[in-house]
C-alpha cells in the first residue's frame, strides 16, 4: 500500500500499534480454534459404522489452527516490540469508523425501507456529511442511482431485491 | 486437429448477437470494475453474478469472464495513471508504468501494457485451447485419492509460494476449509459448527464471504488511507499507438519470456502474482540498462503486464480441467459454474463442449475486442477516479450488498458480508493473504469428499493416499512446494530470482 511521507505521524496520532493487534488476533484464532476442536470432539472425530464421523476432518483442521495461531502467537512474543510501526492511527480509524457506521445502519435500514431507499440514503449521508457536497447534487445523485439500480435490477434482470413500504406504495 | 475444430464450434457458439452484446457490456463494466478503487476481479466478478441468473450458462460465463478480462485491463491504468495497483499483480506495473506517466509518456505506457497483456493473454489462451482437452482426458482417470492430492498440492503451492509468512498462510487456509464445513455435513446429516444458529444451517456461502473479504475490506482500507487521485492526463492518439506498436517488435524476447513466466506460474494458484514480479526482475536482469529501470523503461511495463495476464488466463487451466481455480477470480467464476448447475471438472469437456468451447474462443475474442476498446476508452475511464470517493464508494457498498443478497435472498449473509470485511481489513493489514481463505472455501467441501471417499475405500489407511504412481506423485509434489522456501533458500541464487520483492523498492 502506498505511504505518504507527509503522512507520517507522530507517536501519540498512534491508536494502536501493529504487536498488540497481532497478538489479539492469535489469541482470537487460537480460542477459535480450542471452540472449534471441542465441537467437532463433541459429534465424532474417529472412525464411524460407514467411515470417518462428522467431526473427522474439521477436528484435524481446528488443530492444525491451533497449531498456526500457537506458533504466531508465541514469535510475535519472541520478537521485541522496539520496532514495532502502526497498525492504525487515529484520524484514520476515525475515517474508518465514518464509513463502517452509516454501513451498519444501512444494513438495518434494509429491513425496514428496502434496499432501494436505504442505498439513496446511504449516498446522501456520505456525500453530505462525509463528503461535504451540496444537499440538491445529493439529493439528485442518491435518488437517480437507485432509481437506476431498480430499473437493472428489478426490470430488467428481473432480480428481486428487498422493497419498502414505499415501492409497495408505488404498486411494486 | 481436434482442438481447432472444436474451438470454430466454439466461435460458433458465440456469434450471435445477444451474446457478443453481453460480451461488449461485460468488457465496459470490467474495466469500470478494475479502474475503480474498491473493486477488483474477484468482487466484481461476484457482485454481478445475480445478474446472470436468468441466462444459460454459456452467455453467463461469456459476461462474467469477459468482465474479468475487462478488469485485467482497467487494472493496468490504475497504476500506471494513479500508481495504484488495482490488484496485487499489478504492483510490478507501477514500477516504470508510473515514471512513463509522470514523464509524460502515459499514452505510451497505457498502449505498451495494453498491448502486452493482450500478447501474454493470447499465448495462455493458444496454450488452453491444445493442453486443455487432453489434460482434462487425463483426469478423467483420477480417483478420489487422485482428486484429493490434487486439492492438497494446490493447499501446499499457497504455502510454498506464498510472500507471506507461512504461519499466516497456513491460518487463512485452515479457516477457509473450517468455514466451508459449517453447517449440514452432507454425508452424515449431522449439524456441525452451527452452536445452534439457524442462520448458519446452509453455512457460509463463499461467495459472500468474497464480496466482504475484497469489496468492504477495500473500502475501509481506501478511505483510511485518504487516497488522493493525483492522475495524469491520458488521451491516446492513433498515431501514438502506431508508434508504440513499431516499437514492441523490438522487445519479443521480454514479451515471449515473460509469456512463458505467466502460463507456468500462472497455473499454479496464487502464481500471477509471483509471476509478474518474477518476469519484471529477470527482464532488469537480462537488460543492458539495468539502472533505467524504476524510471520509466518501457520493458518494465511490458514484462510484468505480460505474465501477469498470461497468468490470469493461465488461471482458467485448471479450473476448466480439473475444477480447481488457479486465482480467486477463477474461484468466483467456479462458483458460478455450482450456481448454474454445472459440475465443475474434467467431465465439462464431454458433457459441455458447447460452454467449454464457446468459454475458450470468447477468450480470444473478448481479449482482441477488449484491447480496442480500452484503447479507446482510457480518458473515459480515468475520468472515473475523479469522481470523488464518498460518492463512489456508498454506491460500491449498495452493489457488494445487492450481491450479498441475490445470492440465497437473504438480510442475514448481508451481515456475513459485513463481518468479512472487517475481517478482511485486519487481515490485509496484518499481512494475512485472503485468496487461500478464498479457495478453500470454495473447495472445502470437495476437499472433504474426496478425503473421506478416499479413507472409506481404503478402510482408513492414510497410505492410500500414495497408493499408485500417479498419486504418489501429486503428493510428493505437494509436499516438495510445501517445504518450498527453505528447499529454494537452499538453492540460493534461485530464491533471489523469485522472490526479489524484498530487496526491490521502486523507491530506489
Amino acid at each position: 500500500m502506498s505511504s505518504d511521507p507527509s503522512d507520517a505521524a507522530s507517536p501519540s496520532d498512534v491508536l494502536v500499534n501493529v504487536r498488540p493487534v497481532e497478538i489479539v488476533v492469535c489469541l482470537i484464532l487460537l480460542g477459535i480454534g480450542i471452540v472449534l476442536a471441542i465441537e467437532n470432539w463433541r459429534i465424532g472425530v474417529s472412525w464411524g459404522k460407514e467411515g470417518p464421523q462428522s467431526g473427522y476432518f474439521p477436528f484435524r483442521l481446528s488443530l492444525i489452527l491451533i497449531a498456526a495461531s500457537g506458533w504466531g502467537l508465541c514469535s510475535t512474543l519472541w520478537r521485541s516490540g522496539s520496532d514495532d510501526t502502526a497498525f492504525v492511527q487515529k484520524q484514520a480509524f476515525a475515517r474508518v469508523l465514518k464509513v463502517l457506521l452509516p454501513t451498519v445502519l444501512y444494513v438495518v435500514a434494509i429491513y425496514t425501507v428496502g434496499l432501494y431507499v436505504a442505498s439513496a440514503l446511504l449516498i446522501l449521508v456520505f456525500m453530505t456529511w462525509i463528503g461535504g457536497s451540496k444537499i440538491l447534487i445529493s439529493l439528485v445523485t442518491s435518488i437517480g442511482f437507485s432509481l437506476a439500480i431498480f430499473l437493472l435490477f428489478e426490470v430488467y434482470f428481473k432480480v428481486l431485491l428487498p422493497k419498502g413500504p414505499l415501492e409497495a406504495w408505488l404498486g411494486f | 486437429m481436434d482442438a481447432v475444430n472444436s474451438l470454430m464450434q466454439g466461435f460458433a457458439v458465440l456469434m450471435t448477437f445477444d451474446k457478443l452484446t453481453l460480451m461488449l457490456f461485460g468488457l465496459s463494466i470490467g474495466i469500470l470494475v478494475g479502474v475503480l478503487p474498491g473493486l477488483g476481479g474477484p468482487n466484481g466478478v461476484a457482485i454481478l453474478l445475480p445478474l446472470t441468473f436468468g441466462m444459460d450458462p454459456t452467455s453467463a460465463i461469456v459476461f462474467l469472464s469477459c468482465i474479468y478480462w475487462g478488469a485485467l485491463f482497467g487494472g493496468a491504468t490504475t497504476s500506471i495513471l494513479f500508481n495504484i495497483p488495482g490488484e496485487a499483480w499489478s504492483v510490478a506495473t507501477t514500477f516504470d508504468g508510473h515514471p512513463m506517466a509522470q514523464n509524460g509518456q502515459a499514452a505510451e505506457a497505457l498502449t505498451a501494457a495494453f498491448t502486452a497483456s493482450f500478447f501474454g493473454s493470447l499465448v495462455a489462451v493458444i496454450m488452453i485451447t491444445f493442453l486443455a482437452p487432453s489434460i482434462a482426458g487425463f483426469a478423467l482417470k483420477f480417483g478420489p485419492p487422485e482428486f484429493f492430492a490434487v486439492y492438497f498440492l494446490t493447499f501446499c503451492t499457497f504455502v510454498g509460494l506464498g510472500r507471506e509468512e507461512k504461519h499466516k498462510v497456513v491460518i487463512s487456509l485452515v479457516i477457509g476449509l473450517l468455514f466451508a464445513g459449517v453447517g449440514m455435513d452432507t454425508v452424515t446429516g449431522e449439524l456441525r459448527m452451527t452452536f445452534g444458529f439457524i442462520e448458519l444451517l446452509k453455512g457460509f456461502d463463499f461467495l459472500v464471504a468474497v464480496i466482504g473479504l475484497f469489496g468492504i475490506s477495500e473500502i475501509l482500507l481506501t478511505i483510511e488511507e485518504k487516497l488522493a487521485f493525483n492522475g495524469k492526463e491520458a488521451r491516446i492518439r492513433f498515431s501514438t499507438v502506431y508508434k508504440t506498436w513499431l516499437t514492441l517488435p523490438r522487445y519479443w524476447i521480454t514479451l515471449v519470456r515473460s509469456s512463458f513466466i505467466g502460463c507456468w506460474l500462472g497455473i499454479t494458484p496464487g502464481g500471477a502474482i509471483a509471476a509478474s514480479f518474477m518476469s519484471y526482475n529477470l527482464a532488469k536482469q537480462f537488460s543492458k540498462d539495468r539502472d533505467g529501470f524504476g524510471k520509466g523503461r518501457i520493458e518494465g511495463v511490458l514484462a510484468p503486464e505480460t505474465a501477469a495476464h498470461a497468468a490470469g488466463t493461465a488461471a482458467l487451466l485448471p479450473m476448466l480441467a480439473l475444477g480447481i481455480p488457479g486465482s480467486g477470480t477463477a474461484a468466483v467464476l467456479l462458483g458460478g459454474l455450482l450456481v448454474w448447475g454445472l459440475q465443475p471438472g474434467p467431465l465439462l469437456f464431454v458433457e459441455q463442449k458447447d460452454f467449454v468451447w464457446g468459454l475458450i474462443a470468447s477468450m480470444y475474442l473478448g481479449n482482441l475486442v477488449g484491447l480496442i476498446l480500452v484503447l479507446a476508452t482510457v480518458p473515459l475511464f480515468a475520468a472515473v477516479l475523479r469522481v470523488p470517493f464518498t460518492i463512489v464508494a456508498p454506491m460500491i457498498i449498495a452493489f457488494c450488498a445487492i450481491g450479498a443478497y441475490a445470492i440465497e435472498n437473504s438480510i442475514f449473509d448481508i451481515w456475513v458480508m459485513l463481518g468479512f470485511g472487517v475481517v478482511g481489513y485486519v487481515f490485509k493489514k496484518l499481512g494475512y493473504p485472503l485468496a487461500p481463505l478464498t479457495l478453500a472455501l470454495v473447495l472445502g467441501d470437495r476437499a472433504e469428499d474426496a478425503f473421506r471417499q478416499t479413507m472409506i475405500g481404503s478402510g482408513g489407511d492414510v497410505m492410500a493416499l500414495f497408493g499408485n504412481s500417479l498419486v504418489s506423485t501429486i503428493m510428493t509434489f505437494a509436499f516438495i512446494f510445501l517445504l518450498w522456501s527453505p528447499l529454494s533458500q537452499a538453492l540460493g541464487a534461485l530464491g533471489g530470482l523469485i522472490w526479489p520483492g524484498q530487496k526491490h523498492n521502486p523507491a530506489n
